[in-house]
């Protein structure tokens, strides 16, 4: 795997935690 | 771009997308069921409420309800007066101006006074972090000894716990000890000398029968030795949960204030001479009155548990007392939804739950005080009434005829038209005092 493919997976990854941590306090939230 | 790519591309955007759903049902989720992260994110947004509201508190004349505008224009002092009716004796408040006890003539000068401000008390206070400043400091409650000796609890306005403690000095307000603990509210002295007093703090641990999520403040009962040494310490939440009366602890759940369920604001001892009147109750008991859930109730420290609770017709109601003919009075705050204000003072019999007797406002005097607020029974039969909001104590008799009334002479701001609130009054017989005044001669202030 070249370095382009890891950091591309990486900034995925990350994204994808960042749109869960946002859903999860978006949700909590929305509920109240 | 190839097909590979495209495909990869659509993955993504279809895994964000489920993430971002199955988040947000999951936040929805955690939030109805308490589930981690939930309680992290609460504790998080109640700290920053807190400390935000703390920082931008000010002015105590704009921020808070320690000064309110005064309902009828007059610069202060003795109102009314009627000698052959009125209990003649001394008046001893305290108002939230500063952290300052008053002993005034029924003519309305200041013979004695108190006063020690608490960075004096405490420079570095071990039971709280970071203190308020002195302007958001003052004294509740006071209990006056014949020998001019007085106990006064301080109350921290802004912060929580705004318990900021007890403290004993003699009648040159020079220290006689203190007592480091959130103290707020009341203190009451036995007839054994032993000090009766309330103090409260979080609870980080989920408590049996409590259907509330920590952090929440929970009250205690304190008996303190007469030089100030704590003997005995009993939590509310324990007491009803010993008792017969647990049913109460199903409704803490369901009160808006979550952070402060009980705000118990009395603690009176029932002592040998009252006794006889209450054949359901012994002496030694102490009596509460519980704020938030309408409550007042009688607990045994020996047996550490409840021994009598019974809400009625008062809403937030303040110092329940004893009477000698086996009635109960207490300051309604807001329970009266006629004219004439919002409060009212009740007599009552605690065993039919008959109203013997009451006061109201009308039209021409209005009689409201939403919170705060205390009264007390005369000798001759008279009530003396503590107006918190208004800076007012005034006189009544059986008929309802106010026959001496003191406003606040304390104001601030707003044209002098902003009222302190005084805290807490109560009349003395010149012969139940037998120290020295220092005469300050002067009309207050």
């Amino acid at each position: 795997m070249n370095k382009g493919i890891a950091i591309q997976r990486l900034f995925i990854a990350a994204l994808v935690v960042s749109v869960g941590f946002f859903g999860v306090v978006f949700g909590m939230i929305a509920y109240k | 771009m190839n097909k590979g790519t495209a495909r990869q591309r659509l993955f993504i955007v279809a895994l964000l997308v489920s993430v971002s759903f199955l988040s947000v049902v999951f936040g929805m989720v955690a939030y109805q069921l308490k589930l981690w992260p939930f309680p992290i994110f609460r504790d998080a947004y109640q700290a920053t409420k807190a400390w935000r509201e703390k920082l931008t508190t000010r002015s105590r004349y704009d921020d808070t309800n320690l000064f309110i505008k005064v309902r009828h224009t007059n610069s202060g002092g003795i109102l009314r007066y009627n000698k052959e009716k009125a209990y003649s004796g001394f008046t001893l408040f305290t108002s939230v101006h500063a952290q300052k006890a008053l002993l005034i003539s029924m003519e309305g000068q200041i013979v004695h006074e108190w006063h020690i401000p608490f960075s004096s008390i405490w420079k570095n206070p071990p039971h709280i972090r970071f203190p308020v400043s002195e302007d958001f400091i003052y004294w509740g409650k006071a209990y006056l000894y014949p020998n001019g000796d007085l106990i006064v609890t301080i109350k921290g306005l802004g912060d929580t716990p705004w318990g900021y403690g007890l403290v004993k000095m003699d009648k040159d307000s020079r220290i006689i000890w203190k007592y480091a603990e959130h103290v707020h509210h009341d203190v009451n002295v036995g007839s054994d000398g032993k000090i009766y007093t309330l103090i409260h703090g979080f609870t980080t641990e989920k408590m049996p029968g409590i259907k509330l999520e920590p952090p929440f403040l929970d009250d205690s009962i304190v008996v303190l030795s007469a030089d100030g040494h704590e003997l005995k310490r009993l939590s509310l939440s324990k007491a009803f949960r010993n008792s017969d009366f647990s049913n109460v602890l199903n409704v803490l759940g369901d009160i808006r204030e979550q952070w402060d369920p009980w705000h118990t604001n009395n603690v009176d001892i029932l002592d040998e001479s009252m006794a006889n009147q209450f054949p359901f109750l012994e002496k030694g008991q102490v009596l509460l009155s519980i704020r938030n859930i309408d409550t007042i109730a009688v607990v045994d420290m020996d047996k550490e548990r409840v021994v009598w609770a019974i809400t009625g017709p008062w809403h937030r109601q303040h110092d329940p007392d004893f009477l000698s003919n086996g009635n109960m009075l207490i300051f309604d705050n807001r329970g009266h939804y006629g004219k004439g204000g919002k409060s009212r003072i009740i007599e009552f019999d605690p065993m039919t739950m008959e109203i013997t007797w009451q006061y109201v406002g009308n039209e021409q005097g209005i009689f409201s005080s939403v919170v705060k607020g205390a009264q007390q029974r005369l000798p001759n039969g008279n009530t003396l009434i503590t107006e918190s909001l208004q800076g007012r104590i005034f006189e009544v008799t059986r008929e309802k005829e106010i026959v001496w009334e003191f406003s606040s002479p304390f104001r601030a701001a707003h044209d002098n038209q902003l009222v302190a609130n005084v805290w807490w009054g109560q009349r003395f017989h010149p012969d139940s005092l037998t120290f020295e005044f220092s005469n300050l001669n002067q009309n207050a202030p």
